[in-house]
Protein backbone atom coordinates (compact mmCIF):
# COMPACT_ATOMS: atom_id res chain seq x y z
CA UNK A 1 0.00 0.00 0.00
CA UNK A 2 2.61 2.54 1.00
CA UNK A 3 4.87 1.54 -1.99
CA UNK A 4 1.82 2.20 -4.30
CA UNK A 5 1.05 5.76 -2.68
CA UNK A 6 5.25 6.29 -2.83
CA UNK A 7 5.04 5.59 -6.01
CA UNK A 8 9.26 4.74 -6.44
CA UNK A 9 9.66 8.15 -4.58
CA UNK A 10 7.89 10.16 -7.28
CA UNK A 11 4.82 10.13 -5.59
CA UNK A 12 5.42 13.66 -4.75
CA UNK A 13 5.29 14.73 -8.10
CA UNK A 14 2.65 12.18 -9.66
CA UNK A 15 -0.35 12.57 -6.60
CA UNK A 16 0.09 16.67 -7.25
CA UNK A 17 -0.06 16.02 -11.07
CA UNK A 18 -3.04 14.20 -10.36
CA UNK A 19 -4.79 15.79 -7.86
CA UNK A 20 -4.52 19.23 -9.78
CA UNK A 21 -6.29 17.49 -12.45
CA UNK A 22 -9.19 15.99 -10.36
CA UNK A 23 -9.42 19.29 -8.60
CA UNK A 24 -9.43 21.15 -12.07
CA UNK A 25 -11.98 19.09 -13.86
CA UNK A 26 -14.38 18.96 -10.74
CA UNK A 27 -14.29 22.64 -10.33
CA UNK A 28 -14.90 22.99 -14.38
CA UNK A 29 -18.06 20.10 -14.27
CA UNK A 30 -19.70 21.73 -11.21
CA UNK A 31 -19.67 25.46 -12.51
CA UNK A 32 -20.73 24.57 -15.69
CA UNK A 33 -23.63 22.43 -14.70
CA UNK A 34 -24.48 25.17 -11.83
CA UNK A 35 -23.95 27.79 -14.40
CA UNK A 36 -26.71 25.68 -16.63
CA UNK A 37 -29.19 25.21 -13.68
CA UNK A 38 -29.39 28.30 -12.51
CA UNK A 39 -29.73 29.90 -16.22
CA UNK A 40 -32.38 27.89 -17.40
CA UNK A 41 -34.36 28.18 -14.22
CA UNK A 42 -34.05 31.88 -14.66
CA UNK A 43 -35.51 31.53 -18.40
CA UNK A 44 -38.08 29.27 -17.24
CA UNK A 45 -39.05 32.19 -14.29
CA UNK A 46 -39.24 35.15 -17.23
CA UNK A 47 -40.75 33.03 -19.67
CA UNK A 48 -43.75 31.99 -17.29
CA UNK A 49 -44.21 35.31 -16.66
CA UNK A 50 -44.34 36.79 -20.51
CA UNK A 51 -47.27 35.51 -21.87
CA UNK A 52 -49.38 36.85 -18.66
CA UNK A 53 -48.08 40.15 -19.26
CA UNK A 54 -48.39 39.99 -22.68
CA UNK A 55 -52.35 39.33 -22.23
CA UNK A 56 -52.42 42.05 -19.73
CA UNK A 57 -50.43 44.67 -21.93
CA UNK A 58 -52.08 48.08 -22.27
CA UNK A 59 -54.16 47.27 -18.77
CA UNK A 60 -51.59 49.36 -17.03
CA UNK A 61 -52.89 48.92 -13.62
CA UNK A 62 -51.53 45.41 -14.20
CA UNK A 63 -47.52 46.18 -14.53
CA UNK A 64 -46.47 44.06 -11.96
CA UNK A 65 -42.79 44.63 -10.00
CA UNK A 66 -40.22 43.54 -11.93
CA UNK A 67 -40.36 39.92 -11.56
CA UNK A 68 -37.11 37.81 -11.42
CA UNK B 1 -32.68 40.45 -37.53
CA UNK B 2 -33.18 40.18 -33.85
CA UNK B 3 -35.26 37.25 -34.83
CA UNK B 4 -32.65 35.91 -36.60
CA UNK B 5 -30.25 35.99 -33.86
CA UNK B 6 -32.37 35.45 -30.82
CA UNK B 7 -33.61 32.90 -32.50
CA UNK B 8 -34.47 29.73 -30.58
CA UNK B 9 -31.83 27.16 -31.41
CA UNK B 10 -34.25 24.33 -31.22
CA UNK B 11 -32.62 22.00 -33.46
CA UNK B 12 -29.24 22.35 -31.60
CA UNK B 13 -30.86 21.56 -28.25
CA UNK B 14 -32.66 18.67 -29.70
CA UNK B 15 -29.68 17.35 -30.80
CA UNK B 16 -27.46 18.37 -27.88
CA UNK B 17 -29.93 16.81 -25.42
CA UNK B 18 -29.91 13.37 -26.97
CA UNK B 19 -25.92 13.28 -27.11
CA UNK B 20 -25.65 14.32 -23.35
CA UNK B 21 -26.52 11.20 -21.44
CA UNK B 22 -24.13 9.05 -24.00
CA UNK B 23 -21.32 11.43 -23.87
CA UNK B 24 -21.50 12.00 -19.74
CA UNK B 25 -21.72 8.29 -19.55
CA UNK B 26 -18.89 7.58 -21.69
CA UNK B 27 -16.88 9.79 -20.12
CA UNK B 28 -17.10 8.47 -16.78
CA UNK B 29 -16.77 4.81 -18.08
CA UNK B 30 -13.70 5.58 -20.71
CA UNK B 31 -12.00 7.79 -17.40
CA UNK B 32 -13.20 5.07 -14.90
CA UNK B 33 -11.37 2.70 -17.16
CA UNK B 34 -8.06 5.05 -17.88
CA UNK B 35 -7.29 5.47 -14.28
CA UNK B 36 -7.59 1.59 -13.65
CA UNK B 37 -4.99 1.06 -16.40
CA UNK B 38 -2.92 4.01 -14.89
CA UNK B 39 -2.66 2.89 -11.86
CA UNK B 40 -3.23 -0.73 -11.67
CA UNK B 41 -2.43 -2.02 -15.36
CA UNK B 42 0.28 -0.17 -16.95
CA UNK B 43 4.40 -0.71 -15.80
CA UNK B 44 6.77 1.54 -14.84
CA UNK B 45 8.80 3.00 -17.86
CA UNK B 46 12.51 1.49 -17.93
CA UNK B 47 13.51 5.27 -17.86
CA UNK B 48 10.78 7.60 -16.65
CA UNK B 49 10.01 4.81 -13.98
CA UNK B 50 6.94 5.35 -12.21
CA UNK B 51 6.64 9.22 -13.27
CA UNK B 52 5.38 7.75 -16.56
CA UNK B 53 1.55 7.79 -15.10
CA UNK B 54 2.13 11.52 -15.12
CA UNK B 55 1.93 11.15 -19.02
CA UNK B 56 -1.80 9.51 -18.69
CA UNK B 57 -2.94 13.15 -18.01
CA UNK B 58 -0.18 15.52 -19.71
CA UNK B 59 -0.59 14.16 -22.81
CA UNK B 60 -4.26 13.25 -23.22
CA UNK B 61 -5.13 16.88 -22.49
CA UNK B 62 -2.66 18.58 -24.13
CA UNK B 63 -4.15 16.98 -27.00
CA UNK B 64 -7.50 18.25 -25.80
CA UNK B 65 -5.64 21.86 -25.71
CA UNK B 66 -5.36 21.57 -29.15
CA UNK B 67 -8.83 19.88 -30.14
CA UNK B 68 -10.62 22.29 -28.10
CA UNK B 69 -8.90 25.20 -29.68
CA UNK B 70 -9.53 23.88 -32.99
CA UNK B 71 -13.20 23.61 -32.54
CA UNK B 72 -12.85 26.59 -30.96
CA UNK B 73 -11.07 28.23 -33.96
CA UNK B 74 -13.12 26.72 -36.60
CA UNK B 75 -16.61 27.38 -34.79
CA UNK B 76 -15.61 30.86 -34.78
CA UNK B 77 -14.92 30.70 -38.51
CA UNK B 78 -18.48 29.52 -38.83
CA UNK B 79 -19.68 32.07 -37.06
CA UNK B 80 -18.46 34.82 -38.92
CA UNK B 81 -18.49 33.46 -42.13
CA UNK B 82 -22.54 32.26 -42.12
CA UNK B 83 -23.43 33.88 -39.31
CA UNK B 84 -24.74 31.17 -37.56
CA UNK B 85 -25.38 32.35 -34.39
CA UNK B 86 -25.37 28.63 -32.75
CA UNK B 87 -21.84 28.50 -34.01
CA UNK B 88 -20.23 31.54 -31.51
CA UNK B 89 -22.26 29.80 -28.64
CA UNK B 90 -20.30 26.64 -29.49
CA UNK B 91 -16.96 28.18 -29.15
CA UNK B 92 -17.89 30.51 -26.40
CA UNK B 93 -18.82 27.09 -24.69
CA UNK B 94 -15.40 25.19 -25.75
CA UNK B 95 -12.64 27.85 -24.79
CA UNK B 96 -13.18 27.40 -20.94
CA UNK B 97 -12.87 23.89 -21.13
CA UNK B 98 -9.85 23.66 -23.09
CA UNK B 99 -8.33 26.52 -21.37
CA UNK B 100 -8.91 24.43 -18.26
CA UNK B 101 -7.05 21.51 -20.44
CA UNK B 102 -4.45 23.78 -20.86
CA UNK B 103 -3.76 24.70 -17.54
CA UNK B 104 -3.73 20.69 -16.61
CA UNK B 105 -1.10 20.01 -19.47
CA UNK B 106 1.09 22.82 -18.10
CA UNK B 107 0.80 21.84 -14.07
CA UNK B 108 1.14 18.11 -15.14
CA UNK B 109 4.13 18.85 -17.29
CA UNK B 110 6.17 20.72 -14.79
CA UNK B 111 5.34 18.07 -12.33
CA UNK B 112 7.23 15.40 -14.52
CA UNK B 113 9.67 17.98 -16.01
CA UNK B 114 10.74 18.47 -12.04
CA UNK B 115 12.12 15.16 -11.48
CA UNK B 116 12.83 14.21 -15.28
CA UNK B 117 14.27 17.17 -16.44
CA UNK B 118 15.82 18.58 -13.47
CA UNK B 119 13.80 21.79 -13.97
CA UNK B 120 9.80 22.96 -13.91
CA UNK B 121 10.02 25.18 -16.57
CA UNK B 122 11.79 25.84 -19.53
CA UNK B 123 11.39 28.60 -22.20
CA UNK B 124 11.72 26.51 -25.11
CA UNK B 125 9.52 26.11 -27.81
CA UNK B 126 7.21 23.70 -26.97
CA UNK B 127 6.17 24.85 -23.38
CA UNK B 128 6.53 28.05 -24.46
CA UNK B 129 3.78 27.94 -27.76
CA UNK B 130 1.62 26.14 -25.16
CA UNK B 131 1.92 28.83 -22.42
CA UNK B 132 0.72 30.83 -25.68
CA UNK B 133 -2.04 28.94 -26.52
CA UNK B 134 -3.40 29.35 -22.78
CA UNK B 135 -3.09 33.18 -22.85
CA UNK B 136 -4.70 32.64 -26.22
CA UNK B 137 -7.91 31.09 -24.30
CA UNK B 138 -7.68 33.89 -21.77
CA UNK B 139 -8.16 36.31 -24.13
CA UNK B 140 -10.63 34.77 -26.39
CA UNK B 141 -13.17 34.49 -23.03
CA UNK B 142 -12.03 37.88 -21.69
CA UNK B 143 -13.02 39.81 -25.37
CA UNK B 144 -15.73 37.95 -25.60
CA UNK B 145 -17.20 38.92 -22.45
CA UNK B 146 -15.69 42.46 -22.46
CA UNK B 147 -18.64 44.72 -24.59
CA UNK B 148 -22.06 45.66 -23.66
CA UNK B 149 -23.27 44.58 -26.94
CA UNK B 150 -23.01 40.71 -27.06
CA UNK B 151 -22.36 40.21 -30.72
CA UNK B 152 -19.63 42.49 -30.85
CA UNK B 153 -17.89 40.54 -27.92
CA UNK B 154 -18.43 37.57 -30.17
CA UNK B 155 -17.15 38.71 -33.58
CA UNK B 156 -14.13 40.39 -31.65
CA UNK B 157 -13.51 37.29 -29.86
CA UNK B 158 -13.90 35.10 -32.89
CA UNK B 159 -11.61 37.19 -34.99
CA UNK B 160 -9.02 36.51 -31.95
CA UNK B 161 -9.60 32.85 -32.34
CA UNK B 162 -8.97 32.70 -36.15
CA UNK B 163 -5.60 34.55 -35.70
CA UNK B 164 -4.22 32.15 -32.67
CA UNK B 165 -5.08 29.26 -34.31
CA UNK B 166 -1.41 29.83 -36.59
CA UNK B 167 -0.61 28.68 -32.93
CA UNK B 168 -1.94 25.21 -33.11
CA UNK B 169 0.85 23.91 -35.89
CA UNK B 170 3.97 25.93 -33.99
CA UNK B 171 3.21 23.98 -30.71
CA UNK B 172 2.53 20.92 -33.30
CA UNK B 173 5.79 21.03 -35.07
CA UNK B 174 7.75 23.15 -32.38
CA UNK B 175 9.53 19.83 -31.23
CA UNK B 176 10.63 19.11 -35.06
CA UNK B 177 11.55 22.80 -35.92
CA UNK B 178 13.38 23.67 -32.70
CA UNK B 179 15.61 22.11 -30.61
CA UNK B 180 13.71 21.62 -27.79
CA UNK B 181 13.75 19.87 -24.23
CA UNK B 182 10.40 18.64 -24.67
CA UNK B 183 10.66 14.78 -26.30
CA UNK B 184 8.86 14.72 -30.08
CA UNK B 185 5.76 12.86 -31.13
CA UNK B 186 5.65 8.78 -29.90
CA UNK B 187 2.01 8.12 -30.77
CA UNK B 188 0.89 10.88 -33.50
CA UNK B 189 3.60 9.72 -35.85
CA UNK B 190 4.03 8.36 -39.02
CA UNK B 191 3.89 4.62 -38.94
CA UNK B 192 3.25 2.63 -35.75
CA UNK B 193 2.90 4.51 -32.38
CA UNK B 194 6.34 3.69 -31.00
CA UNK B 195 4.73 2.94 -27.34
CA UNK B 196 4.21 -0.51 -26.16
CA UNK B 197 0.85 -1.42 -25.46
CA UNK B 198 0.94 -1.65 -21.98
CA UNK B 199 1.43 2.45 -22.02
CA UNK B 200 -0.81 3.27 -25.23
CA UNK B 201 -3.79 1.28 -23.79
CA UNK B 202 -4.14 4.00 -20.77
CA UNK B 203 -3.48 6.62 -22.80
CA UNK B 204 -6.09 6.43 -25.63
CA UNK B 205 -8.64 5.46 -22.72
CA UNK B 206 -8.13 8.88 -20.81
CA UNK B 207 -8.56 10.70 -24.32
CA UNK B 208 -11.43 8.97 -25.30
CA UNK B 209 -12.92 9.92 -21.91
CA UNK B 210 -11.17 13.53 -21.95
CA UNK B 211 -13.32 13.90 -25.68
CA UNK B 212 -16.54 12.63 -24.29
CA UNK B 213 -16.01 14.91 -21.41
CA UNK B 214 -15.58 17.54 -23.50
CA UNK B 215 -18.48 16.72 -25.68
CA UNK B 216 -20.32 16.74 -22.54
CA UNK B 217 -19.23 20.00 -20.55
CA UNK B 218 -19.61 21.95 -24.46
CA UNK B 219 -23.23 20.87 -24.91
CA UNK B 220 -23.87 21.89 -21.05
CA UNK B 221 -22.37 25.62 -21.68
CA UNK B 222 -23.75 25.74 -24.85
CA UNK B 223 -27.07 25.48 -23.00
CA UNK B 224 -26.10 27.94 -20.52
CA UNK B 225 -25.23 30.37 -22.95
CA UNK B 226 -28.21 29.59 -24.92
CA UNK B 227 -30.47 30.17 -22.14
CA UNK B 228 -28.18 33.78 -20.64
CA UNK B 229 -28.77 34.82 -24.37
CA UNK B 230 -33.18 34.36 -24.30
CA UNK B 231 -32.78 36.02 -20.66
CA UNK B 232 -31.26 39.26 -22.52
CA UNK B 233 -33.42 39.08 -25.47
CA UNK B 234 -36.85 38.87 -23.13
CA UNK B 235 -35.35 41.14 -20.75
CA UNK B 236 -34.60 43.84 -23.72
CA UNK B 237 -37.74 42.91 -25.21
CA UNK B 238 -39.45 43.79 -21.98
CA UNK B 239 -37.48 46.65 -21.01
CA UNK B 240 -39.21 48.22 -24.35
CA UNK B 241 -42.74 47.44 -23.82
CA UNK B 242 -42.42 48.85 -20.10
CA UNK B 243 -41.27 51.78 -21.79
CA UNK B 244 -43.89 51.89 -24.60
CA UNK B 245 -46.95 51.26 -21.94
CA UNK B 246 -45.43 54.17 -19.86
CA UNK B 247 -46.12 55.92 -23.09
CA UNK B 248 -49.46 55.17 -24.02
CA UNK B 249 -50.40 55.15 -19.59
Amino acid sequence: MSAFFGMGGYGGYIWPAWGIATIVIAILVFASVHAMRARERELAQLEAETPRRRRARGDAASVEGDGA
Amino acid sequence: MLLHRYANPTRFLKLANAILPWAAGAAAILIGAGLYYSFGKSPPDYQQGETVRIMYVHVPSAWMAMFSYAVVAVASAVGLIWKHPVAHVVAIAAAPVGACFTAICLATGSLWGKPMWGTWWVWDARLTSVLILFFLYLGFIALANAFDDASRGERASAILALVGAVNLPIIKFSVDWWNTLHQPASVTKMGMPSIHTSMLIPLLLMALGFTALFVALVIVRARAELAARRIRALRSARIHRDAAEGVSA
